[in-house]
């Protein structure tokens, strides 16, 4: 554990840092794509399976930035993404040139509306009625419209049918901030203990855990009576398929 | 003793801001692809921002104005060691920075796909032609060229917007480009020439290799061009 913290940082991780920082998440696939490329071209080489090592040398310079690379799973697809994160909350990060005060506070709402809701979905409705409480300069309809258009397409946020859900760099990368501001009103999955916006719920009400939809897809996979794995109820959902 | 201390304390005071400052650098960061912008291409990622010490001062270093020089220097220091990027001031009068990439171009693209900035290719079809006629172009030339690819200056367009704004403001206040008037003309006319920071980031033979792919020619063709884009490259790093 030591030695490889203490492993120098090379070119070949700064190449890697560089893409990271360049798109907001990426899957693990290309990931391990990325790696064996940076050390291909700076002609170092390459283990596999050594990843984890890699990724620990350069967030352990990131460490003192408040920044880290962390791994995490979406709520839609299952699969792992990797995401260059910021840690800290202070007016450093609102000099992110991509958003005005205001639409961060708004984003802010929209992320306290989706963790308080039953199923991770807020709607646009819900959205425009709650720019009415903003303390930093009202957003009117067409630019609340125009902001939740470019979270999209920046990846915060997800949109299905009108109704607006976390993206999974949305989650990876604040989930410190979730975690650290919703405490006792958070749900968590059973299966992997990440967050659990988009999720099933054992209709027991003396139970009532949360499984996200791809780790119910792993979990149940071919068996034939699904049944919670705390209360030991009948799982009334229904089962996906695993992607 | 209490002067030694009252040093270190400074010490780590500094290191602690040199670090926000390196921080704020990266939030602000907007990501341009330096190359073709065609994705086939070799995409050499240039990651660079306009930042002025009146920005840095006010947002973070508030309490340590005398010692910004040495926060300055070791903020360049993290960027290069853990971002492998060299921070460089291109206006020493307002302490205007920007970030260029230290690393070595890779012989190929690497296996993820990243954004692509279509205004990076505007900028790149002006330098192209700018640097085509010998660096310095009258605007009506420019205007002309991007009316033949559908970019209309006087009309708004569907992904630039303000197309006259964003060429003469926008690209001028990055230092991409100089738009400067040519005097006694009526009515008023400019010229374009690079900025200063296209001198520093964009690879001339990076533009005469576009440009070839865009008239069908070999680069080389070009002699005297040609001949530029070589010295340029060499004195670039």
């Amino acid at each position: 554990m030591i030695s490889s913290m203490a492993r120098q940082m090379g070119d070949s991780h700064r190449r890697f840092l560089q893409t990271m920082m360049i798109n907001g998440i990426t899957d693990e696939h290309s990931v391990k794509a990325l790696y064996q490329y940076c050390c291909e071209v700076n002609k170092t080489p390459h283990v596999p399976d050594k990843l984890d090592e890699f990724i620990d040398t350069i967030n352990s310079k990131l460490q003192a930035m408040f920044m880290q690379i962390r791994k995490g799973m979406s709520e839609v697809d299952g699969h792992q993404y990797y995401v260059l994160v910021n840690m800290a909350e202070t007016n450093i990060t609102r000099m992110s040139s991509d958003y005005a005060d205001n639409e961060l506070e708004l984003f802010r709402k929209i992320v306290d509306l989706t963790v308080c809701s039953e199923n991770g979905k807020v709607s646009s409705t819900d959205i425009l009625n709650i720019t009415d409480t903003m303390t930093t300069k009202k957003l009117k309809k067409s630019e609340t419209e125009h902001l939740l258009s470019r979270l999209v397409q920046d990846k915060w946020l997800c949109e299905e049918r009108g109704e607006y859900t976390l993206s999974a760099r949305c989650i990876i990368e604040m989930e410190p901030y979730i975690r650290t501001m919703y405490q006792d009103h958070l749900k968590v999955c059973h299966i992997c203990h990440s967050l659990a916006f988009q999720c099933q719920i054992c209709e027991n009400p003396t139970c009532g855990i949360k499984i996200h939809n791809p780790c119910v897809a792993r979990y149940f996979k071919r068996r034939t009576e699904p049944r919670c794995p705390s209360c030991d109820d009948f799982w009334p959902h229904e089962i996906p398929e695993v992607r | 003793m209490r002067v030694v201390r009252a040093w270190l304390g400074k010490g780590v005071a500094i290191l602690r801001s040199s670090l926000k400052v390196t921080r704020s650098f990266i939030n602000s960061c907007r990501f341009l692809q330096n190359g073709s912008p065609d994705d086939t291409q070799e995409t050499v990622f240039r990651l660079s921002e306009l930042l002025s010490e009146q920005n840095l001062v006010k947002h973070v270093v508030k309490d340590y104005r005398n010692v910004y020089p040495e926060i300055m220097k070791r903020a360049a220091r993290t960027f290069e060691q853990v971002f492998g990027l060299k921070l460089v001031e291109i206006d020493s009068k307002h302490h205007t920075y920007i970030l260029i990439n230290n690393l070595e171009a890779a012989d190929r693209p690497p296996p993820v796909q990243c954004p692509a900035n279509p205004k990076l290719g505007l900028l790149f079809v002006i330098l192209g032609v700018t640097f085509m006629k010998g660096g310095v172009v009258r605007e009506n030339v420019i205007w002309n060229t991007l009316k033949k690819l559908r970019v209309d200056s006087g009309e708004k367009h569907e992904e630039f917007g303000d197309v006259k704004r964003l060429v003469t403001e926008e690209f001028v206040r990055q230092r991409y480009l100089e738009y400067v008037r040519i005097p006694h003309t009526e009515p008023m006319e400019h010229e374009f020439r690079w900025g200063q920071r296209a001198d520093m980031e964009v690879s001339k033979a990076k533009i005469l290799e576009f440009m070839g792919q865009l008239h069908e020619q070999d680069p080389q063709s070009w002699t005297q061009q040609f001949r530029e884009a070589q010295s340029s490259s060499s004195s670039q790093r």
